[in-house]
């Protein structure tokens, strides 16, 4: 039951839709799927079939977080609303925008441990737990870091997102920060999506990736598809963008089973 | 996404619930867990995400096995010819009776529910800013289909017996003739208005967009303020015959498919979109 989060500083990179194509080819090979909506904008849960107004009356990942408790973060399980193929092995734990209340919490002692504590003892009835994360280096990444085993970084081949990734990785391993919050996660991958062909810039910043992190970088590079972006607007998992982009979550999944065995 | 939900599970606590951000934040309390029951069907299968399904639709007389016959062997060649062309000719008649009835309900049913949708704002439910999008991502009909579909209702409500391929021109037209009278309440004359311009059409032998636009000047109707506003404008035409003119060069566009194959994409798609606005517009052939 590797937890593994996906992060960049920079926003609009493919974090989402990295957790949300990882997730349906793992549900698919039969692995039960934990996905955690760890952004206040709530866009994975919106992409797994809900609305922000049908979470209205129900628990999300915010409650979990305040709460700390595995009970609380169990009674925001909901089920994916994905096609059966992909959705059975998928739970997803939804996010609202009250989660940015929980940054105002950032300074009361240990809470940057509060989802570990809730999401541990429950880690252990899933094959995989996947945490979508916002754009940011601060507390609601600290939740998702201390809670995890691994990191993936997610980045489009641009000067600003690849620099999302250099400072991801070096807050990631710096001693001191390992040590305050007590990080025991290690990067594991780096993923490039929305490359476009023919465009030298993207060129040149993907060869910048893969000789600052090597064999981290796992190919192949989702390119950048009209059809990705409409999946996503109709809420169903990039996978259904065609066969190109469910090989690359094919190989994409490879090298994470791999990393994490 | 999944044509049927998935039941959600019950809260099985009271959990204190945080809605908003900010100051204007306030505190409620989960969904009190239902009490447990049999499940039923419906539980088992989940729930559809929008309204019912016709479970009925209007009866069609559609013929549901082929009608095909061998001519008798004793017949002549000519009798045989004869049996044969009939065949077609029948099965022509049924699959455009068809065709038509198909259309017809489909404008009636699909049709009347966007307006609904639309005037009512029930998109909004779902999280969609605006109606072309909700048409678009929801059930993929690109925005002209899917106004064409609702100007089409006033339409074939008031002349249920015409079955043509409607242009957006010939619609438009129409719908402006009842207009004033709909504006006012009046449906019924509304409808008269558009069947006396339809037969005054038919009378004059032309019933496209064009001989509507006579017979409502034959019969005294007012002229539709937006036709009357599109030919107030400047003309476009000329700038359409200049960008038209690199689309000729096959072999140089071609190359824009090499040189960059995501903006060859995207250009497909705006001409795809270009092509059906002219159609629409275009008098029938």
């Amino acid at each position: 039951m590797p937890v593994t989060t996906f992060a960049n500083h920079k926003g609009g990179v493919g974090k989402s839709n990295e957790v949300e194509g990882v997730a349906a080819e793992l549900a698919m090979r039969g692995r039960r799927v934990l996905a955690v909506d760890l952004d206040p904008q709530g866009n994975l849960s919106r992409r797994m079939g809900y609305q922000e107004h049908e979470l209205e009356t129900r628990p999300t990942i915010a409650e979990a977080v305040r709460d700390h408790t595995p009970k609380a973060l169990r009674a925001s399980f909901l089920p994916c609303q994905w096609e059966q193929d992909w959705a059975e092995n998928i739970t997803l734990v939804p996010s609202r925008i009250e989660l940015e209340e929980r940054i105002s919490e950032a300074g009361v002692p240990l809470s940057w441990q509060r989802l570990h504590k809730c999401l541990a003892p429950l880690a252990g009835d899933f094959d995989d737990v996947l945490i979508d994360t916002p754009p940011t280096i601060g507390h609601l990444l600290h939740l998702a870091l201390v809670a995890s085993d691994y990191v993936v970084g997610a980045t489009t081949p641009t000067y600003d997102s690849v620099r999302g990734i250099y400072r991801l990785k070096n807050f990631i391993e710096n001693e001191d920060q390992r040590a305050g919050l007590g990080l025991r996660c290690r990067m594991i991958g780096v993923v490039i999506n929305m490359k476009r062909a023919g465009v030298a810039n993207h060129d040149q910043r993907t060869e910048a990736l893969i000789t600052r992190f090597g064999d981290l970088v796992w190919p192949p590079h989702l390119p950048l598809r009209a059809s990705v972006e409409d999946a996503s607007e109709r809420a169903e998992p990039p996978q259904n963008a065609g066969p190109e982009v469910q090989q690359i979550f094919r190989d994409r999944v490879d090298r994470y089973m791999k990393a994490v065995a | 996404m999944s044509g049927k939900r998935r039941p959600l599970p019950d809260v099985e606590d009271e959990i204190v619930l945080e809605r908003g951000v900010g100051p204007g934040a306030v505190v409620e309390k989960s969904d009190a867990p239902t009490a447990p029951t049999a499940p039923t069907a419906a539980d088992t299968a989940g729930v559809e995400i929008v309204g019912r399904v016709v479970k009925s639709p209007v009866a069609l007389d559609i013929p549901t096995a082929p009608q095909f016959e061998l001519a008798s062997p004793d017949a002549s060649r000519d009798a045989q010819l004869v049996h044969y062309e009939n065949l077609i000719g029948g099965a022509k008649e049924a699959v455009e009776t068809g065709a038509r009835a198909l259309d017809r309900y489909w404008t009636l049913t699909a049709g009347r529910a966007l307006v609904e949708i639309r005037d009512g704002k029930l998109y909004e439910l779902y999280g969609y800013t605006s109606f072309m999008d909700y048409v678009a991502q929801r059930w993929g009909m690109v925005r002209q289909h899917a106004y064409k579909l609702m100007r089409t209702v006033r339409v074939q409500q008031a002349l249920p017996e015409v079955t043509v391929d409607w242009t957006v021109r010939q619609v438009d037209l129409l719908g402006s003739v009842a207009e004033p009278h709909d504006s006012a309440g009046d449906e019924a004359a509304g409808d008269k208005a558009i069947r006396e311009v339809w037969a005054k059409a038919e009378e004059l032998g032309d019933t496209s967009a064009k001989g509507l636009d006579a017979a409502r000047k034959a019969v005294g109707g007012e002229a539709p303020k937006a036709l009357e506003a599109v030919k107030e404008r400047k003309p476009v035409l000329p700038v359409y015959q200049r960008a038209v003119k690199p689309f000729q060069d096959f072999r140089r566009l071609r190359q824009v498919a090499i040189e960059n194959p995501e903006y060859a994409v995207e250009l497909i798609k705006t001409l795809e979109a270009a092509l059906n606005e002219l159609r629409a517009e275009s008098p029938t052939p």
